[in-house]
């Protein structure tokens, strides 16, 4: 039978490692929900597992039930991954196991007394109570360093796995207390799995990103791709226009020594609507983007959408093109899709950029006469490629991330407004 | 609110000056803005009443190619004795752009496509000057009274317990008053709090790099974690709102 005072500790320990993992699993994946149901519930885990200790449970299955409300408390509250909860925290739990062990068979050594490693002892919970300590101690020190945006978990958890390792070792090498070689060998095994386990979840974690950031280039060249295109097209016609270029003069020399003056200015009417298109407003001097506006405003305007501009764009920025393209193509696009089936009132885009301080605004308002659809705080498109659309926002917010910026939208009085913030430093021409 | 925006226009060629002046007061007129114009047609004239007779101005209108002192000479020479002018230059060149390091010129406008883009520009600026005019906090104390205009704020701290203090262009005013209070009593929404412990008035922020609020007078201010998303938020709301 255990005492009161062992079932009180059994309880802390139980509800610190349950709060600890929770924590771990929660800032590895930067997930969010409610904490405070999080935190209730993982204090009835705590107290459940206790009370079954008091039965002669096998630890092994404690420590699976464990897992398990875990798991349900953040697949439930914070709508995280099965598999990687289920993943982190069975090898979380394996480590805790690991470092209880090393440390109470560390104090065992240094006082010379086996009774350490007898779980029901309070050698053992004295034990417990250290590795519980340094837990805390490190789920602080992570607290800290998140606070000044450094990245300080991953050495922790390596260094961690490390010493655990050394630690079996370590073990191995003393006579003092008797370990069967058994149990060493199991736990030399697991300390060993931990580091492949780490190796594992950093490598896979590197590929997710890449895997991310490949998709955006992706999305990011059809952009440019599909606007060098238009670029590339322009000039065929006008390399055609120059290419006949003598046969026109001559049909205009023909009309004119005839005194077909009509006739002539109509042909050069003719001639000229490749070479209008050539005709480009410098808006923001840089010349991606300025096409991009172009290319825009004469698509609303052959759609009959009235476009309003004011734009004023600082030179000598950090502000990259493709970033520009990125968020002027998508916003304006999006602007566009909406205003193509408005009716006559709500056919307007209305495009402003402006240097405040030191930060880029680009706003872009559109004319609609009803709210966009929202799910969960985010639009939805209405389009029926969804697949591809649902990325547009997502895209400008990333450009916009890279510049400490921000991007949000908004309706109100029948006019769509998505405004994009990037804050951005003076470089030296 | 009451206050006029200050302008000046300085142009060589008096037609052209009264061609200006036509259009800023057409623009602001139907914005609704109350304003005061003067004009010159010599550079020197408006130098001197700037620097020799402290004439106070929000916003300059000048023609870069002027006999004498052009534009930008004049501009140079404004600037120490008028920190916060916007100026709007009026060029026949149509390259100009504003520059990422030049923070006084507010805009070029050329003279090709005068009447709207000088419009557009006036505009902009006089409603910007408008959010920066007008309110002032009153600091009351025994035996004293301050008045800190809003857009001479930089930022508010705690200063240990239930008192707090404004950093201000005026130099630091402590206050008897928790951080709350004082933020309750501005009733702006140019005030945001970048952390438990500092307000920072939006008009005043450079940029967010960082987690860093630069400010306009040269400080940096630490954003908390936990205030940053909703710090970006506002900024965003508020210019989205204001220009």
């Amino acid at each position: 039978m255990m005492s009161w005072y062992q079932i009180l500790s059994f309880f802390f320990t139980n509800g610190l490692r349950i709060f600890l993992g929770l924590y771990l699993v929660i800032t590895l994946q930067q997930l969010t929900g409610n904490k405070k149901k999080a935190s209730v519930i993982s204090m009835c885990a705590a107290a459940f597992i206790t009370m079954l200790s008091c039965f002669p449970i096998q630890q092994l299955y404690l420590t699976g039930i464990e897992i398990i409300f875990v798991i349900l408390i953040v697949y439930d509250l914070y709508a995280a991954q099965l598999r990687i909860c289920l993943f982190l925290t069975f090898f979380y739990e394996v480590t805790v196991a690991l470092w209880e062990f090393i440390v109470s068979a560390g104090l065992g050594v240094i006082f010379q007394s086996d009774r350490f490693l007898d779980m029901r002892s309070n050698g053992y919970i004295a034990a417990v109570w250290i590795v519980r300590l340094f837990m805390l101690g490190i789920a602080l020190l992570t607290m800290k360093s998140q606070k000044r945006n450094e990245k300080l978990s991953s050495r922790i958890i390596a260094g961690v796995a490390i010493a655990g390792l050394l630690g079996v070792v370590l073990l191995f090498g003393q006579h003092t207390i008797p370990i069967s070689d058994d149990q060493l060998t199991t736990w030399m095994i697991f300390s060993m799995l931990i580091l492949v386990a780490i190796l594992f979840f950093n490598l896979s974690r590197q590929y997710e990103m890449e895997k991310k950031i490949m998709l955006l280039e992706k999305e990011k060249n059809t952009l440019l791709e599909h606007d060098y295109q238009n670029l590339k097209n322009v000039y065929a016609a006008n390399a055609k226009l120059f290419h006949d270029f003598q046969n026109h003069i001559d049909v205009v020399h023909h009309y004119l020594l005839k005194d077909h003056t009509a006739k002539a200015l109509h042909y050069i009417e003719n001639l000229r609507s490749p070479m209008q298109e050539m005709i480009q407003t410098a808006w923001t001097g840089d010349e991606a983007a300025d096409y991009l506006i172009n290319s825009k405003i004469a698509l609303a305007v052959s759609q009959n959408i009235q476009v309003a501009t004011n734009i004023e764009f600082p030179r000598h920025t950090n502000i990259q093109s493709v970033d520009l393209v990125v968020i002027l193509g998508n916003l304006l696009d999006n602007a566009l899709e909406a205003t193509r089936n408005a009716e006559d009132g709500f056919r307007f885009v209305n495009l402003t950029i402006r240097r405040i301080n030191d930060m880029l605004v680009i706003k872009v308002e559109n004319g609609c006469s009803a709210a966009p659809a929202e799910t969960n705080g985010k639009l939805q498109t209405s389009k029926a490629d969804k697949v591809l659309h649902g990325w547009g926002l997502g895209n400008v917010r990333t450009a916009a991330e890279r510049y400490n910026g921000t991007v949000e939208t908004d309706y109100s009085h029948h006019t769509f407004r998505a405004v994009a913030i990037l804050s951005f430093e003076a470089v030296k021409a | 609110m009451n206050a006029l925006v200050k302008i000046a226009i300085c142009d060589d060629d008096k037609e052209a000056v009264k061609f200006h002046e036509d259009i800023v007061k057409n623009c602001l007129h139907s914005c609704g803005i109350g304003y005061e114009i003067e004009t010159y047609t010599q550079s020197s004239n408006l130098l001197f009443d700037i620097t020799d007779d402290n004439y106070f101005y929000d916003l300059i209108l000048l023609d870069i190619e002027m006999p004498g002192m052009t534009g930008m000479e004049l501009s140079e020479k404004i600037k120490p004795h008028l920190p916060n002018v916007k100026i709007i230059f009026i060029t026949s060149h149509i390259e100009y752009a504003i520059d990422a390091f030049e923070l006084s010129i507010f805009r070029y406008v050329p003279k090709s496509d005068l009447t709207d883009r000088l419009a557009s520009a006036v505009t902009d600026a006089a409603k910007l000057i408008e959010i920066e005019a007008g309110r002032e906090y009153i600091i009351q104390a025994a035996g004293r009274m301050e008045k800190i205009p809003y857009k001479d704020i930089f930022y508010i701290q705690r200063d240990g317990g239930k008192n707090s203090m404004i950093c201000s262009r005026l130099g630091i005013s402590k206050v008897r008053k928790s951080l709350q209070q004082i933020f309750d009593e501005l009733q702006a929404q140019e005030f945001i709090f970048i952390d438990r412990g500092t307000i920072v008035n939006i008009i005043q922020i450079m940029k967010i790099s960082d987690s860093m609020a630069y400010l306009k007078n040269g400080k940096t201010l630490p954003i908390s974690r936990s205030h940053l998303q909703e710090v970006k938020k506002q900024i965003n709301r508020f210019w989205g709102a204001h220009i």
